[in-house]
């Protein structure tokens, strides 16, 4: 009994030194402000975080060869504000970006996001002892943090506009999520998005019945937090059909009958009919020919353009089109 | 009161600093301000000049005087065009109806067009300018627009040039052109020189030619290349006619100036685009922007001096003085290599020397490559030979290019080329600039060689085929003796 007493008295003394010492002992050092001038300066101590950069859009958004050509090697300057932007931090959390000078080839880079004003940076921890200072900082989480560059083209507003908004999920949790789902493991940083087609996939679903005697043709907009496709008027998703060919016999092209698209602006004849988040979209299939089997195909471009616009070949590689869903259909 | 008292007494102390400490560069309402003078000058000529009295005009009267000019010829064509005049903005609505209606034959809707261009008013105008920027089909917003050259109404501008940004059609482009340069705005001579030399028919070519020879004689300069070069090169013996905007010009100007705070860059591109385009009267507007309350505006406005070139030269010392504000002087500095202000060489090196903001020292040293000057030199050397950053040592070595000394960074450049850390296309840019002045037999091949490298126009290389690209050319000037 007293042994166990003694014991308890060693706990409750260790205990109360433990807590004396945390509340009366100096606080961490604070490590020497440092100048972030590139962000291969992370990389020392955040390879995989990183890595997964380098891999992203974000890090190609300056040397990307579609950028340079449309951009016109960025004589127009105005391509610069979001394709090399000034830290979001300190034009402000929702505020549109503005161009920077230096580190241009590193595109949406790490100081970009994260370099706060001070010389910290901000993350999810609290450490001034480590190099870099880190904050925690809720912003990062926030859509207004994406917003200054994505909310350009209403991206923003789309997902407020829907019930993800409602039910929590937010631009981070498609498009950097935990690594392995667990929250210990930290995000993501490829950023995912219209280049991977496995999202581009989740985001919509392909059907198609028949209504009056012709084919109806729908497509379902069932897990984009935006409209599909959003962002980038460069994008369109377009809709074909051919007769359903027996095993082996040549299908014939396909036939171009419906396109999801913003347009740019100098583009008057243009409408702009993206998929809405949660909208289905019922294209009738007006074309007498498309009477019997068929088969329909949903295709996902990241420039707008056909080479020959009149007969569209999305198979064709100079068209680079991707193919996110196919129906066979038989009356 | 104590509080008065303080900030007095810390203002005499930080005035002890000493006598040549710059003054602050002030901020203020400069965009209400000026649009409020303007406002209320528009709304007085507009009282002083009164429309005149709405008439009752019979249905058909107006649609007869359409068709009277849609098939009439000569002297014919004198009595809707003088009828019309008479009538004003009483024949307005039918005509813009009778432009737009799809339904209308293309003749009438033509002459349509041109009776609106006649009547010339405030509300004719704004037709014209809606049928230029909606119209379909592209031959009516090509009436449309020479329609507007004749209107004599110079706020026109900013929405003609505007247009001229995304017109597609080059018929269009060299009318929107024409109308630009009758109120003396000849930014569109860059687009008539391109549809003369890169018509989509013969016919466009010659009409193209004929309008820039038409342009530059209005102008009082005989040759369409050298009106080229006074316009864009800011015209520094005034050899052009100057151009007097009006209040509603400069109120137009001012309105797109305000734009450049909006959150979508959609308007404030265009706005940039317009604002730098326009003549050099908007320097003063654009400088007192500098002062503004709103960053977007103050940044965005030193932007627009930088895109104009030397033509905003006259903007180099309040540019010179925005270099003391932190908030501005990242793009004062990028202004001032833009406009070509000698003037600010030793500021822009000094800051290249000594300041401990790495963004502005970047900014610095591009802006001593467009000043070009062999002054800059040894200190630009400095940099490229340091322990400096690479984004900035890269910059140095382009502005060493720029300022005349490429052979001594050409080796760094190469190594740039090939470096992943490094902005290679930038690097390859510097490099071909390096090139294209070099003489020698041996460098003047390897240049063409290089040329022959690009890709073929409207095609867009894959990432392979750029790395290809690069590693070729990077061959190709290891072949340059040194």
């Amino acid at each position: 009994m007293s042994g166990a007493r003694a014991a308890a008295g060693v706990i409750v003394v260790g205990l109360g030194a433990w807590a004396l010492a945390a509340v009366f002992a100096p606080p961490e050092p604070a490590a020497p402000a440092r100048a972030f001038t590139s962000s291969r300066q992370c990389a020392q101590c955040h390879a995989q975080v990183f890595a997964e950069w380098r891999e992203s859009w974000h890090a190609r958004s300056w040397d990307d060869p579609d950028v340079r050509a449309l951009s016109n090697d960025f004589s127009n300057t105005d391509c610069i504000d979001c394709h090399a932007p000034r830290p979001v931090f300190e034009t402000g959390i929702g505020q549109r970006v503005l161009p920077r000078s230096s580190r241009r080839s590193e595109g949406v880079d790490c100081i970009a996001c994260h370099a706060l004003a001070d010389g910290a940076v901000a993350g999810t921890i609290d450490r001034p002892s480590a190099p870099c200072r880190p904050v925690a900082m809720i912003e990062l989480q926030r859509p207004e943090f994406c917003g200054g560059c994505h909310d350009q083209h209403q991206t923003v507003q789309e997902w407020r506009a829907s019930r993800w908004f409602e039910q929590g999920v937010s631009c981070l949790d498609c498009h950097m999520p935990f690594r392995a789902g667990d929250p210990k493991r930290g995000r993501d940083h490829r950023c995912l998005g219209g280049h991977d087609l496995a999202l581009v996939r989740s985001a919509v679903e392909l059907r198609g019945r028949r209504a009056a005697g012709a084919w109806l043709i729908e497509v379902e907009n069932v897990g984009a937090g935006h409209s599909f496709p959003t962002d980038e008027r460069s994008r369109a998703a377009d809709l074909f059909w051919r007769p359903l060919a027996a095993a082996g016999a040549d299908p014939g092209p396909w036939r171009h009958f419906y396109r999801f698209r913003s347009p740019y602006r100098h583009e008057v004849d243009v409408v702009e009919n993206l998929l809405a988040a949660h909208e289905t979209r019922a294209v009738p299939l007006d074309d007498p020919q498309a009477d019997g089997a068929i088969e329909v195909a949903l295709f996902y471009k990241l420039t707008p353009y056909y080479a020959d616009p009149e007969r569209p070949d999305p198979e064709a590689p100079v068209n680079a089109a991707t193919l996110v869903h196919r129906l066979e259909l038989t009356p | 009161m104590r509080l008065p008292l303080a900030c007095a007494a810390l203002g005499a102390l930080a005035g002890c600093g000493g006598a040549d400490a710059p003054a602050a560069f002030e901020h203020y309402p400069a965009v209400e301000r000026a649009i409020a003078r303007l406002e209320a000058e528009v709304a007085a000529q507009e009282r002083a000049e009164p429309p005149p009295a709405a008439r009752e005009l019979e249905r058909e009267h107006v649609p007869g005087l359409v068709r009277m000019l849609a098939h009439s010829s000569g002297r014919a064509r004198e009595l809707p065009l003088e009828e019309v005049r008479a009538l004003g903005d009483a024949a307005t609505p039918t005509l813009a109806a009778l432009a737009a209606g799809a339904e209308t034959a293309p003749e009438e809707r033509a002459a349509a067009c041109e009776l609106l261009g006649e009547v010339a008013s405030q509300l004719a105008t704004s037709h014209l300018l809606e049928l230029c920027e909606k119209a379909p089909e592209a031959w009516l917003r090509a009436h449309a627009a020479f329609q507007l050259g004749r209107v004599g109404r110079d706020h026109v501008l900013p929405r003609v040039l505007r247009r001229l940004k995304y017109e597609a059609d080059q018929e269009v482009v060299v009318w929107l052109a024409s109308a630009a340069a009758a109120y003396r705005n000849y930014a569109g001579l860059e687009a008539l020189w391109m549809v003369r030399n890169a018509p989509r028919t013969t016919d466009l070519s010659a009409l193209a030619e004929e309008r820039l020879a038409a342009i530059a004689q209005e102008a009082g300069v005989a040759d369409p290349d050298e009106h080229y070069q006074l316009w864009f090169g800011g015209d520094p013996e005034g050899r052009l006619p100057a151009a007097e905007p009006s209040a509603r010009l400069r109120l137009e100007a001012w309105r797109r100036i305000r734009d450049l705070r909006d959150f979508q860059l959609r308007g404030v591109d265009d706005g940039r685009f317009v604002l730098s385009r326009l003549g050099t009267w908007i320097v003063d507007p654009l400088c007192e922007a500098l002062h503004d309350d709103d960053r977007y505006v103050r940044v965005h406005a030193a932007q627009c001096l930088e895109r104009m070139g030397p033509r905003a030269l006259a903007a180099g010392p309040t540019l010179l003085t925005a270099l003391s504000d932190p908030t501005l002087a990242i793009d004062a500095a990028a202004a001032l290599g833009g406009v070509a202000y000698p003037g600010a060489e030793p500021a822009l090196r000094e800051l290249l020397t000594s300041s401990r903001d790495h963004e502005l020292r970047v900014a610095a040293a591009r802006a001593l490559g467009r000043l070009g000057l062999a002054v800059s030199i040894p200190a630009l050397r400095a940099v490229v030979e340091g322990e400096e950053p690479l984004d900035l040592r890269q910059a140095g070595a382009t502005s060493m290019v720029q300022a005349g000394a490429g052979d001594e960074v050409a080796l760094r450049l190469l190594a740039m080329m090939s470096d992943p850390a490094a902005d290679r296309p930038a690097a390859e840019a510097a490099l071909e600039q390096w090139l294209s002045g070099r003489e020698d037999a041996v460098s003047r091949a390897v240049f063409e060689r290089w040329l022959a490298l690009a890709p073929p126009p409207g095609i867009i290389p894959t990432a392979e085929e750029v790395e290809q690209r690069l590693a070729r050319r990077a061959e190709l000037l290891r072949a340059i003796p040194r």
